[in-house]
């Protein structure tokens, strides 16, 4: 949450302007304000010396109103909500007083003076005017006096073609406080703004003149109620309409339709010219965040961008770190147990338009740990007992259909999923999945699936050994269909598959958690418990987000067998970093590009049963979150807090 | 059946907000010149009729004269008036002042936590502000006006 204060007088007549707009700007920062705008009004015709002219305060003339600036502003800011090291943006803003038509002329696309302010606003003063500032004008925001008898009569038409254009409409509150006798006849107008507008397209600004006008975020908000609209919609009045507006005016100034940006090519000095506050702003302070001066949009990208370096921190750091991780074994069994870790494998699969079919076997990667002794596993998993063997292993088979190998990243996270898989109970999982794939992968991706590759062969030889040894157990094959109706939906499949044996049961928990995301990749970490308890069952998350329904599980029951799993709760295992080889396949095959079919295949001799459950809501909650989410909101910070967390 | 319900705001109000001032307060802040500050405030904007139906439960329950913290008692059917009014108080006797809510909190128990908290910052910040010759006895009434918030009931 942002809250801005997009009209802060300017006025170039008179001297005592600068102090005021200094204190003006100093109290909106305490307050917790992370940008205002400073509005310079115009009347009659626009000309040359109308060109933006406004000093942007700089930092020290601030500190030197207030020392303790920082304090007082962290103080407001923790109590609102507003991240620390945000920066506080100053914008420069343009109101044309128009009475006819003519002068309205002025705001065109192509005129160059407006080009020199951040934001463009009108003040109707005519009806013809104000139909025209609906319904073409370009500006951003219509600026409505409210505090007098207003010269023209509100229409719903017209105010519905400015919502549908996106202009926004502004209410300025100062009058509110400041005069009794406006405030009567500013809410009996702006009421009925608000009600046609019913919140959307309105912002809230103060047009304080002077510092006793100035109120924080959450009061003008509240003050709002006296015009009719709720807290909600007051406060994305006061915060998330204004970052809107802001991004999008910024947008269409700095972008050549609205896609391509254009810059200086010697960007640093001439942007500092340009922004002399930021400078100074930014070299200063704990407050900034010491990238310069951060646009809204550029502010967006780097959320992502830092989200993903997140990410991908994750993926290579807990790699290294997975051995140490929290690898406990219970000590249930005493027989030869082996604590497999089963990774759970997230994908993200970045979709192509088209379809590929993917088999993919897997095994169902037992980490073998040797503390039990178990002969064939402790050959594999060397001198460590908490070496776990890698489990990812991808053995490729390709279905008769799959020919063709395309790019396609898929980031498999491992998490550490304790299993006591017992040692003469070889498992062997064939998954076949068929997914989409995008062709656009992002850098990180591809990083990472370098790494990957290089990673995959040894784990690749190991787990085929695995599976050589293994004597085959068989398959619980479980077509798991699901379609991806919202780009971002998340599946986690869980599946566990246990060896059969009665007599020693042993379970294997493969987490399988699928992520398909169209645009950037952001890895879900699944947060994956296994019961202490010992449970026949086999357990399919199902996360569906966003109430789609993504899965259809049609277990084929292949010969069904006793399965005796166990599953066994550490809860050491929660807080296991997640482990996660992150493999890559490159294969394109043909497929519905909806649809992933997940098969897993597993033998057990024994009993079978399949139980689906959901387990563990609470903690597959965040992923939910952040998939759903959009890069803007808090999202990615959340997120990476979780993947320490985790 | 819902019973009846409090809503209580820790607001800070600012003195100075002009920073034309020395440290010298020009005035000092009690329940009572608060109290009716906002009585007056609501009578202006809501009349007899808000003004009454906001009075049974309002109530300016603590104030500090140091950090200019208050925690101000309404009910949560009226709680919006008497913040807007809050909102709205210009003065304090003569001096302008302008009032800011930091918390909202439904019971006095979260109030008490975050008007600690918010005490602790802003005591912090004083001491910021007015260097290190804080006297021994501003400490020993800060002392006993968070034992005061600690006390509060209802």
């Amino acid at each position: 949450m942002v809250f801005f204060d997009l009209n802060i007088p300017y006025s170039e007549a008179s001297p005592s302007d600068k102090a005021t707009r200094i204190k003006l700007a100093t109290m909106a920062m305490e307050l917790g304000y992370s940008g205002v705008a400073y509005n310079r009004t115009i009347k009659g015709i626009m000309s040359d010396r109308d060109r933006c002219s406004i000093p942007l305060p700089t930092l020290s003339s601030l500190l030197k109103l207030s020392p303790s600036l920082s304090s007082s502003v962290y103080f407001h800011r923790d109590l609102l909500g507003v991240p620390r090291a945000s920066p506080f943006r100053q914008y420069k803003r343009l109101t044309v007083c128009a009475d006819s038509p003519s002068h309205a002329q002025a705001l065109n696309s192509g005129n160059p003076i407006l080009k020199t302010y951040d934001l463009v606003s009108v003040r109707p003063l005519s009806q013809s005017v104000f139909d025209q500032a609906c319904e073409k004008l370009e500006v951003d925001i219509i600026a409505i006096d409210f505090s007098e008898k207003l010269p023209f009569r509100l229409k719903l038409p017209m105010v519905k073609a400015a919502i549908q254009r996106g202009v926004y409409f502004e209410i300025t509150y100062s009058n509110l406080i400041a005069d009794v006798q406006a405030r009567r006849q500013m809410i009996a107008n702006a009421k009925l703004l608000v009600d046609w507008t019913r919140g959307k397209n309105l912002i809230l600004s103060s047009a304080a003149l002077t510092v006793y006008e100035l109120r924080g975020p959450y009061d003008v908000a509240n003050l709002s109620f006296l015009l009719g609209l709720s807290l909600e919609r007051a406060k994305a009045a006061v915060s998330k309409n204004c970052r809107t507006l802001i991004t999008k005016a910024l947008r269409k100034k700095q972008f050549h339709k609205e896609a391509i940006k254009v810059e200086m090519i010697s960007s640093g000095e001439r942007v500092e010219s340009d922004k002399p506050w930021s400078s100074d702003l930014f070299k200063w302070d704990p407050i900034s965040s010491g990238e310069g001066d951060l646009l809204l949009e550029d502010l967006a990208k780097s959320f992502t961008a830092s989200s993903d370096n997140a990410k991908a921190i994750d993926f290579t750091s807990i790699i290294g770190s997975l051995p140490s991780h929290g690898f406990q074994v219970n000590d249930l069994i005493s027989g030869a147990e082996v604590a497999s870790k089963s990774r759970d494998n997230s994908k993200t699969v970045n979709f192509v338009d088209k379809a590929t079919a993917l088999p993919v076997s897997r095994d169902g990667g037992l980490e073998q740990h040797s503390r039990l002794d178990i002969p064939k596993r402790v050959s594999e998993a060397p001198s460590k007992q908490e070496i776990f063997g890698n489990r990812n292993c991808q053995v490729l088979y390709s279905s008769g259909d799959t020919t063709k190998v395309l790019s396609d990243a898929v980031e498999i996270r491992g998490f550490p999923a304790t299993i006591k898989a017992e040692t003469s109970g070889p498992s062997q999982s064939t998954l076949n999945f068929i997914r989409t794939q995008t062709h656009d992968l992002q850098a990180q991706n591809c990083v990472n699936n370098s790494r990957l590759h290089v990673n995959l062969p040894n784990k690749n030889v190991i787990d085929n050994s695995d599976v050589v040894l293994d004597s085959a157990r068989h398959v619980d094959s479980k077509e798991v269909t699901f379609t991806p109706s919202e780009v971002r939906d998340l599946h986690a499949v869980n599946e566990e598959y246990n060896l059969s044996s009665n007599l020693a049961p042993e379970a294997i928990g493969d987490l399988m958690d699928e992520d398909f995301t169209k645009q950037e990749a952001t890895l879900p970490l699944n947060n994956f418990v296994l019961h202490e308890k010992f449970m026949e069952k086999e357990q399919l998350e199902e996360p569906g987000h966003d109430g789609l329904d993504p899965l259809v599980l049609t277990g084929q029951a292949s010969s069904q067998e006793s399965n005796a799993i166990r599953v066994e709760d550490n809860p050491s295992v929660a807080k296991c970093e997640p482990a996660d080889g992150t493999t890559e396949d490159q294969k394109h095959g043909k497929t519905d590009a909806e649809y992933n079919h997940l098969k897993l295949a597993q033998s057990t001799p024994g009993k079978s049963k399949a139980k689906r459950r959901i387990p563990h809501q609470a903690l597959l909650l965040p992923l939910k979150r952040r998939l759903g989410s959009s890069p803007f909101k808090k999202q990615p910070r959340k997120s990476k807090r979780k993947t320490k967390l985790v | 059946m819902v019973g009846f319900k409090n809503r209580y705001m820790v607001v800070e109000v600012n003195l100075n907000p002009n920073r034309d001032l020395g440290t010298d307060d020009p005035i000092i802040i009690t329940p009572y010149n608060i109290t009716k500050a906002i009585k007056d405030n609501i009578l202006v904007n809501f009349g007899e009729c808000g003004l009454a139906s906001s009075a049974g439960s309002f109530q300016v329950k603590y104030v500090n004269h140091i950090t200019k913290l208050c925690i101000i008692r309404a009910s949560r059917e009226a709680y919006q008036k008497v913040w807007s009014a809050i909102t709205m108080v210009r003065s304090i006797g003569n001096v302008p002042v302008v009032i800011n809510l930091l918390d909202l909190s439904g019971s006095i128990r979260a109030c008490k936590n975050a008007a600690l908290k918010c005490e602790e910052s802003k005591f912090e910040q004083q001491k910021l502000v007015v260097g290190a010759s804080l006297s021994a006895d501003v400490s020993k009434q800060m002392q006993d006006s968070l034992e005061k918030i600690k006390m509060l009931e209802h």
